[in-house]
């Protein structure tokens, strides 16, 4: 159940703050909210793959026109990036680095920009990290 | 000369790196770890929303044990320790440090002391 205190009021303790959420109100009006630890981790985790998952979207037709494109592309532009801007190759460079800064120069977005390639590009990221207090 | 982060274990090389949005400047500060296996520079996903940088494109990363993931690529401008590198490639994953990889380490010369824990990070 939601405890309710006030701002003025506000001294918690453990015992407290094992009945999160607590609702802080001032002049009796709700003000602010205090969740458990992992709950405000779920919540920024949740607002993050928000914004990404945005992202990712709003690039699908690009990524898509990419994908019809490619078997042309194959023969003009392998070996090269190109960007993708409203379904249409707006520009190409073997720098993926040089062509970014080209499209921010023009404000070109949304853009996908990707390897022209038989296989798709593989980054290695090898380096595992000891992580402690996972539950396993 | 810089010291090994000892608060890690074991300790590693750690830099002070700035992620900048080449489109409004937009900056956040946060230690950057050296990691030569990586080929490609990792920043954490909360940056991502926190710069409001655009997804630019996806690639397959292939971690320790050989398994490929997608994942969303992003162009930033780095600092790092004062030198500035105008356009770097990044992905991202959930974590709280940047990952430099070579393709922002081979920018430098880097010397690792591991038996003194130093290391010298410079632009020739």
């Amino acid at each position: 159940m939601t405890k309710t205190i006030s701002l003025n009021s506000l001294s918690l303790d453990k015992t407290d703050l094992a009945q999160a959420p607590l609702i802080i109100e001032h002049e009796e009006e709700p003000v602010a909210a205090i969740v458990s630890i992992e709950d405000y981790r779920r919540l920024v985790a949740g607002q993050d793959d928000a914004w990404r998952q945005e992202q990712w979207q709003r690039l699908q037709p690009e990524r898509e026109a990419f994908r019809r494109l490619l078997p042309e592309l194959l023969k003009t532009h392998e070996g090269q990036f190109v960007a993708i801007h409203k379904g249409e190759v707006v520009d190409a460079d073997t720098d993926s680095r040089e062509l970014a800064k080209r499209i921010y120069d023009k404000k070109l977005l949304p853009v996908y920009i990707q390897l022209v390639s038989e296989q798709p590009r593989v980054i290695e990221l090898p380096s595992p990290e000891e992580v402690r207090h996972v539950p396993l | 000369m810089f010291h090994y982060d000892a608060q890690v274990m074991p300790p590693a090389p750690f830099v002070e790196t700035q992620v900048i949005n080449p489109l409004n400047g937009e900056r956040f500060q946060l230690p950057g770890k050296l990691d030569t296996g990586a080929a490609m520079t990792v920043i954490p996903g909360d940056i991502v929303t926190a710069l409001h940088l655009e997804q630019m494109g996806d690639v397959l990363c292939q971690g320790y044990d050989g398994v490929e993931t997608p994942r969303p690529l992003y162009y930033v401008a780095l600092e790092v320790t004062g030198y500035y590198i105008p356009m770097v490639e990044v992905t991202v994953s959930p974590r709280r440090d940047v990952l430099l990889g070579r393709d922002v380490l081979n920018h430098f010369i880097l010397t690792l002391n591991g038996k003194d824990l130093t290391f010298e990070l410079q632009d020739p």
